[in-house]
């Protein structure tokens, strides 16, 4: 401590104009140099580079150094310039001609935020923290307590500078490096920088909260990953309702599981982004999204400002209450012990002109690379969900008994898929639940055994042997992040733990209620450290089968590990596992499917169904956008949820349409009344009889569309009007979707509501 | 967007004349537009066991309108609304103190201050609590602070005021505090006033109390009765006047239909009488609901614990929708639930949150046409659209209703394929094949919906279907069984043990319980297998009573079967009687051993359990109507079994009539204090439990 003031006391000393010179020297662009033949260089220079273009050229900018600020870092693309005093940095965008500010530059003029909030806006990083008392929660800035302490400082690092924000009187400090790539602006928070007293406990750490912000003067709208992607335009001033604000990825399941009211889409992209006029900020949150949430708001709440950023949980922080439903029950607050739950925070900004379409395209080649363009030639592929067999209790002889009552035999899935070929669906890909002891319990071997009652080995084999003649593809599901089991040994062993102590468990919820059901048998999550290995049993165990593998959890949840006090697995480090685990599954050869999987699976998919085509329907967003579809186009095959289950099939067609989304269903094939009142009960509309044909029409009419120029990628975007859309594919075909209650007409085409019209 | 909110600030502000606003413009404001499409919430609806089953949406929200920024005043705190079958919302402004007047399509049409009286003086509002429009556009309000009703007309012309009436029916302590009001087509006012349980005040057009309409009754409960008996012959007069009284359920809301019917909602579970009622001109509630036998209860039927207590549905209001079906707002989770003039629940919508259908605190429903809205304390209105399930089912009730029976069926079986969970569908599919005569059809329908008394009266016609065409089979066969029993009866031997000494003895004392036990007493020919096979079978008997009895007369969930618990009520039941006889006995001179009371009680067991097994074959023979031939064979098995459990007590230990029937009287008492004793053991085992438990949690995090 003694070091670290006696260190900012030389810098704000004699030696500090120094440093500063030198700063200045090695980084700083001559003023004299900046003239009009430099600039013409410059737009040459870009001119002649595609856009994203690599190499770090420095050369003279065009752009007056703001006062009080240094130049410290320049390339082709952008010139840095900070406030050695406070961190606050610019940057001049040269291929868009623009300035973008990590703290706004009117701030002042915002009257109407006062306290923490007006602090916040002079802050490059705002905290929030557990007291000593391991209850009360507060709220701090770099500014109140490192900048208006000038307890700054403010060093170069290469292509850019390390800001030290040390907020002496609460003990805290962090270290947050802002550098230039040739197309983004990268600040990294490493864990190593950051360091807290047990007197104020970081637990959230909110990350340029300015940088992607705009003032009420400005027209345009944030761009928000719920879901399918929202939208919140700018100035709508909804204080009535709450701020979005979402976590990525999910919830971490090991934390406050009784929080289930909620209804959401989950954000499966790291990505938030902000339009203003001709341009836009597109954030992507490359280290350390598995404990981020998006913040957003606009303009009227608490500023005038209108705001997206992301904020990160680095400590685990859960509520939970002692002796609940006892008299002596109490509330305490957990926080989780130990270092921070990262290496590395890491968030790159990109500035590029357009909206939510072209930050899409920018999202897609920064996290996917280069695009795989469909032929166009190939069968457009039907996707169906198969429940081979579901969970009942039957009453034999007045006893209820646990058993698996088969709902969709092998043989049955076999005339399932050759009719729907009869019917002239070109391919389907069929992924088979619950098809065998294992899948079914949940239970991990290297053998599965079949259900008998199915079929047995014949009739799989015969199911599974028919793919190449019937034009369908099997996928098997089995999902190795969860067991399910009244055994407490197995508990014990491969179990996962929460903060509390208690085991990480898959909780069904009742829908009046939203309290855990807790009559059923309960499934747990598996330790982390068991999922590699349970992947190479699976990979082992569906070797023999010709079938692709449905990879269940490892898709799309997420949650740590406390096994003790001194232990922890994060959620970052249970990503990184289901990750090895996925490249082990990969590695067997076999194609992979995943439901609404997360960015870190989306990577080893082949496949991703259940892909959301709505957001959550936030109050403070105003409507939404297929940015994850956009996104995908080209580098997976997506689906809808399952048609058949959605409130509204008809609609559910048309968002299909609308976003360029696979078709999707859920069938069984016996009386679907044995459903009622078991846990499948949420099945209630997927018999094969009454739906087939229903599906076909769908898939011929989704067909047809797309028939002139084959089924391709969705590439362009556009709200019409209320309720219109307009969708256009990389094989030239544009598709207007009308959701409203009256035809609209558009290039002389009527399209009726809940219709759609196809432009080529 | 932008350029709406900027215009609302720009749009000037209303014109004043005499103090009383009455101003005509057009302005657009916030409104968030959103397409019906998926929602924030999960459908459901309630399975005749009362266990929630999803279901797809039967509404979705359309939009969310924030009225906040209505015009320069804004909208802040409303009490109520009122949507007009034209489609004007009337919109009451507590925190303006006026009423705002919108279109369909939320556009500010005119407000109103107060209302003008004859003389032309303004009479502002004080507070504003309800609202009712009629259809010619005459406002009723109701003002709380100003203890008055407001009658005024389109313009905001005042045409009545209502106030406290003199009248004996209220106590003078009594205030007059209007909250919600109505106003039906023959001018009668019906007032729900705060603190008053009586019912709805009743004013005519001349402004005069015509009395209380359609009070809740004090539900008798338990707790009531032991209250009253407390009250009466334990405390004092001064006592009894300073404790709480007991009134009836107080209502949250009421609403008119469009036949001018009332219906009101209770704000809290009533869990006899039901929450929702429809009035006829007496008063009383003509509402109907499937199952007569089941108490009619709406909202949600599933509960749970917080720190407060259970938490159950909280009503704050009322609508009922131009086809009749009904609307009901439950503000502890701020759902819609929507129900037919059966109470059969159609579907439910809307929940908590901040997503577009959530609500925060919802205030007040209206519906127009198939349209739900719902208003929300902050100023916002949700609108409620339904689905095509929602649509569907609505139809395929109303056609049926309508006699379209045919018509009716086919979207029923559409609504199947749409929700396998829906037993409303089934239920009327068997209504359907009933009246078609296909009872076999009918009977599997009632089943899957649930619907007892369909299901009896099916059975009955399947019943008598079967007898008719079966039935000179029947009689040959009975006339063979009986031939060849009167042929044979010669012929045939018993088996064994049914010449077992033991077992004639005990099957003796089923027709001479005193002389039996007496006999046995003497011959000391007792039979523990024969004991334990009672008991048994009487464990035997209650479980497939619980799992087998008939479905028409059957309320249990075979699922929730617990062998522990009958076993309990059975064998642990009959160890505790013969335990406190044993003690007493001994006490009282009584010359039976444990094992003779033992096996005395299980013989005097044996005519209930014979009863028990007969009631569950002929449960599944039988239709409701002769339900009353079970109740009197279960009532001779049990009062046969306490003869002869008297005549057991008495043999055994040697008593006369009188001690035995002391005795046992005692023994009931005896019983009661061993299950007090070892419920109290049991509590104070869970105390220590649940403390060792807190305190190895504290441990745990104090060093974690």
């Amino acid at each position: 401590m003694v070091e670290t003031v006696e260190k900012i006391r030389i810098m704000r000393g004699a030696d500090a104009g120094t440093k500063r010179n030198n700063f200045r020297r090695g980084y700083r662009m001559n003023e004299n140099r900046r003239n009009w033949v430099s600039s013409l260089l410059i737009l040459l220079i870009i001119g002649l580079l595609p856009f994203g273009y690599g190499g770090s050229v420095v050369t003279a900018s065009t752009s007056e150094t703001p006062e009080g600020f240094t130049s410290i870092a320049e390339n082709a693309r952008f010139l840095l310039f900070v406030d050695e005093n406070t961190g606050e940095f610019q940057v001049d965008d040269k291929l868009l001609g623009m300035r973008w500010y990590s703290l706004q530059p009117d701030r002042r003029d915002d009257l109407g935020s006062k306290g923490t909030s007006k602090d916040a806006l002079d802050s490059l990083v705002a905290y929030k923290c557990l007291k000593e008392d391991g209850i009360s929660t507060v709220d701090l800035t770099s500014y109140a307590f490192a900048v208006r302490a000038k307890t700054t400082i403010v060093e170069p690092i290469e292509n850019g500078f390390e800001v030290t924000y040390d907020l002496v009187k609460r003990k805290i400090k962090t270290k947050i490096q802002v550098t230039i790539g040739m197309d983004c602006i990268r600040v990294d928070v490493p864990a190593s920088g950051l360091s807290d007293d047990p007197a104020f406990s970081i637990f959230e750490l909110s990350l340029l909260p300015n940088l992607c912000a705009a003032g009420p003067d400005q027209e345009g709208y944030l761009l928000t990953p719920d879901g399918t992607g929202s939208i919140i335009t700018m100035n709508t001033g909804k204080d009535w309702t709450v701020d979005y604000d979402e976590t990525l990825y999910g919830r971490d399941r090991a934390i406050d599981p009784e929080q289930s009211a909620l209804h959401l889409q989950r954000s499966l992209l790291p990505v938030f982004g902000m339009k203003t006029g001709e341009n836009a900020m597109l954030g992507i949150v490359t280290q350390g999204a598995e404990i981020a949430r998006i913040s957003a708001v606009s303009s009227g709440r608490n500023s005038h400002f209108n705001r997206i950023g992301p904020v990160f949980n680095v400590r685990t922080v859960e509520d939970v209450i002692l002796g609940k439903g006892t008299d002596n029950s109490i509330p305490v607050r957990l926080l989780e012990r130990g270092g921070f739950n990262f290496t590395n925070l890491q968030v790159c900004y990109y500035p590029l002109r357009g909206g939510y379409v072209e930050m899409a395209a920018k999202t897609a080649e920064v996290l996917f690379g280069e695009r795989k363009d469909a032929s166009g030639q190939e069968a457009v592929p039907l996707f169906l969900d198969i429940h081979g067999t579901i969970q009942r209790t039957r009453n034999i002889l007045g006893i209820p008994v646990q058993v698996q009552e088969p709902m969709t035999s092998y043989g049955q899935t076999r005339k399932m898929l050759e009719s729907l070929r009869d019917e002239g669906v070109g391919a389907v890909r069929a992924t088979l639940f619950n098809w065998s002891k294992e899948s079914a319990g949940s239970a991990f071997s290297k053998r599965s055994s079949l259900f008998g009652r199915l079929g047995g080995e014949s009739e799989f084999h015969a199911l599974l042997d028919g793919q190449e003649s019937g034009g369908y593809g099997i996928f098997l599901s089995t999902d190795i992040t969860r067991f399910r089991t009244w055994n407490p040994i197995q508990r014990i062993f491969e179990g996962a733990r929460r903060l509390y102590n208690t085991f990480v468990v898959d909780t069904h919820y009742r829908i009046s209620t939203f309290d855990a059901l807790t009559s059923e048998e309960p499934v747990f999550f598996v330790k982390p450290e068991r999922l590699t290995g349970l992947a190479m049993q699976v990979a082992a165990g569906l070797k023999p089968y010709d079938a692709g593998i449905e990879i269940g959890g490892l898709a799309n949840q997420l949650y740590s590990h406390y096994p003790s006090t001194s232990d922890k697995t994060t959620v970052i480090q249970t990503a990184e596992v289901m990750q090895q685990a996925l490249g082990i599954l990969k590695d067997s050869g076999k194609p992979l499917m995943g439901s609404s999987p997360n960015l870190y699976a989306m990577r080893y998919l082949d496949y991703a169904t259940d892909v959301p085509v709505t957001s959550s329907r936030w109050l403070a967003s105003d409507y939404d956008v297929p940015f994850l579809q956009l996104v995908l186009g080209g580098h997976i095959q997506y689906t809808t949820p399952p048609i058949n289950l959605a409130d509204d099939p008809d609609w559910m067609f048309l968002k299909a349409l609308e976003t360029g989304s696979l078709l999707h269903f859920s069938f069984v094939w016996e009386d679907p009344t044995r459903l009622k009142g078991t846990s499948a009960s949420d099945l209630f509309s997927c018999r094969f009889a009454d739906w087939e044909d229903r599906a076909v029409v769908m898939y011929r009419k989704m067909v047809e569309t797309h028939k002139a120029q084959g089924f391709s990628r969705i590439i362009g975007h556009e709200r019409l009007a209320e309720g219109v859309f307009r969708s256009d594919f990389a094989s030239g075909t544009s598709i207007v979707v009308n959701y409203g209650e009256t035809s609209v007409v558009i290039d002389g085409k009527r399209v009726e509501p809940m219709g759609f019209a196809t432009f080529d | 967007m932008i350029r709406r909110t900027m215009n609302r600030k720009k749009i000037g502000g209303p014109m004043k004349r005499n103090g009383v606003l009455l101003i005509a413009v057009l302005m657009v404001f916030a409104l968030l537009p959103q397409v019906a499409s998926a929602a924030s919430y999960e459908g459901y609806v309630y399975d005749s066991y009362r266990i929630s089953q999803p279901a797809p949406n039967g509404y979705l929200p359309e939009r969310a309108v924030d009225l906040t920024g209505l015009d320069e005043r804004g909208v802040h705190e409303v009490a109520d609304f009122f949507v007009a079958d034209n489609g004007e919302i009337f919109l009451l402004d507590t925190g303006n103190l006026r009423i705002v007047v919108l279109s369909k399509d939320f556009v500010l049409l005119r407000q109103f201050n107060g209302f003008l009286d004859a003389n032309g003086d303004a009479v502002e509002f004080k507070s504003l609590s309800g609202i009712h429009v009629g259809d010619d556009g005459e406002m009723t309000v109701a003002d709380t602070v100003a203890q008055a009703v407001y009658v005024g007309d389109r313009d905001g012309k005042l045409k009545r005021t209502i106030t406290r009436p003199n009248t004996v029916l209220l106590k003078e302590e009594e205030r007059f505090e209007p909250l919600k009001v109505l106003t039906n087509d023959k001018g009668l006012v019906y007032v729900l006033c705060r603190n008053i349980y009586q019912g709805a005040m009743v004013f005519d057009q001349d402004e005069r109390f015509l009395g209380f309409y359609g009070a809740n009754k004090v539900e008798a409960s338990v707790e009531l009765l032991a209250d009253y008996l407390w009250k009466t012959f334990i405390l004092t007069k001064e006592q009894r006047a300073l404790m709480a009284r007991y009134v009836p359920t107080e209502y949250a809301n009421f609403t008119l239909d469009s036949e001018q019917f009332l219906y009101v909602v209770s704000k809290q579970r009533i869990t006899n009488m039901g929450e929702v009622k429809k009035l006829n001109p007496l008063g009383q509630n003509i509402l109907t609901w499937p199952d007569p036998a089941l108490p009619a209860n709406y909202g949600d039927l599933e509960t749970y614990q917080s720190i407060g207590g259970t938490v159950e549905s909280d009503f704050v209001d009322i609508s009922v929708d131009s086809d009749g079906y009904i609307n009901i707002l439950d503000r502890e989770r701020r759902r819609i639930f929507q129900y037919s003039q059966n109470s059969e629940l159609l579907t439910v919508f809307g929940g908590p949150g901040y997503q577009l259908g959530s609500t925060s605190m919802p205030i007040a429903v209206e519906s127009q046409g198939d349209k739900v809205f719902v208003l929300e304390k902050t100023g916002v209105i949700t609108v409620y659209s339904p689905t095509v399930y929602g649509k569907d089912i609505r139809t395929a009730h109303s056609l049926y209703e309508a006699g379209e029976y045919e018509e009716s069926s086919k979207l029923w079986r559409s609504l199947l394929t749409q929700n396998v969970n829906c037993e409303l569908a089934y239920t009327y599919l068997g209504k359907t094949n009933l009246l078609q005569g296909d009872f076999a059809s009918a009977m599997d329908m009632f089943q899957f919906g649930f619907d007892r008394n369909g299901y009896s009266r099916a059975f009955k016609g399947y019943r008598s279907q079967v007898i008719r065409s079966n039935l000179p089979f029947i009689l040959t066969g009975l006339l063979v069984l009986l031939a060849g029993f009167l042929l044979l009866r010669k012929r045939m031997r018993a088996p064994a043990f049914l010449r077992n000494r033991r077992f004639t003895d005990a099957m003796w004392t089923m027709i001479h319980p005193a002389a039996g036990f007496d006999e046995l007493n003497m011959t000391k020919n007792w039979s523990i297998s024969i004991a334990v096979a009672v008991v048994l079978l009487w464990t035997l008997a209650t479980i497939m009573t619980r799992q087998l009895t008939g479905f028409t007369f059957n309320y249990n969930r075979p699922e929730d079967l617990n062998i522990l618990l009958l076993l309990g009520t059975t064998a642990g039941l009959y160890f505790l009687f013969t335990v406190a006889n044993w003690g007493l006995s001994s006490l009282t001179d009584g010359e039976g051993t444990f094992k003779e009371i033992c096996i005395a009680t299980a013989y005097a067991l044996i005519p209930y359990v014979v009863s028990r097994f007969l009631l569950v074959i002929l449960s599944n023979l039988i239709i409701l109507e002769e339900a009353p031939f079970l109740q009197w064979i279960g009532l001779i098995g049990i009062l046969w079994s306490f003869v002869i459990l008297l005549g057991a007590i008495k043999g055994v230990h040697q008593f006369s009539m009188g001690r035995t029937v002391l005795t046992l009287g005692f023994t009931l008492v005896g019983m009661a204090a061993i299950a007090f004793v070892m419920l109290l053991v049991y509590s104070l085992v869970n105390q220590i439990v649940q403390f060792l438990v807190t305190v190895l949690k504290e441990i745990f995090f104090l060093f974690r």
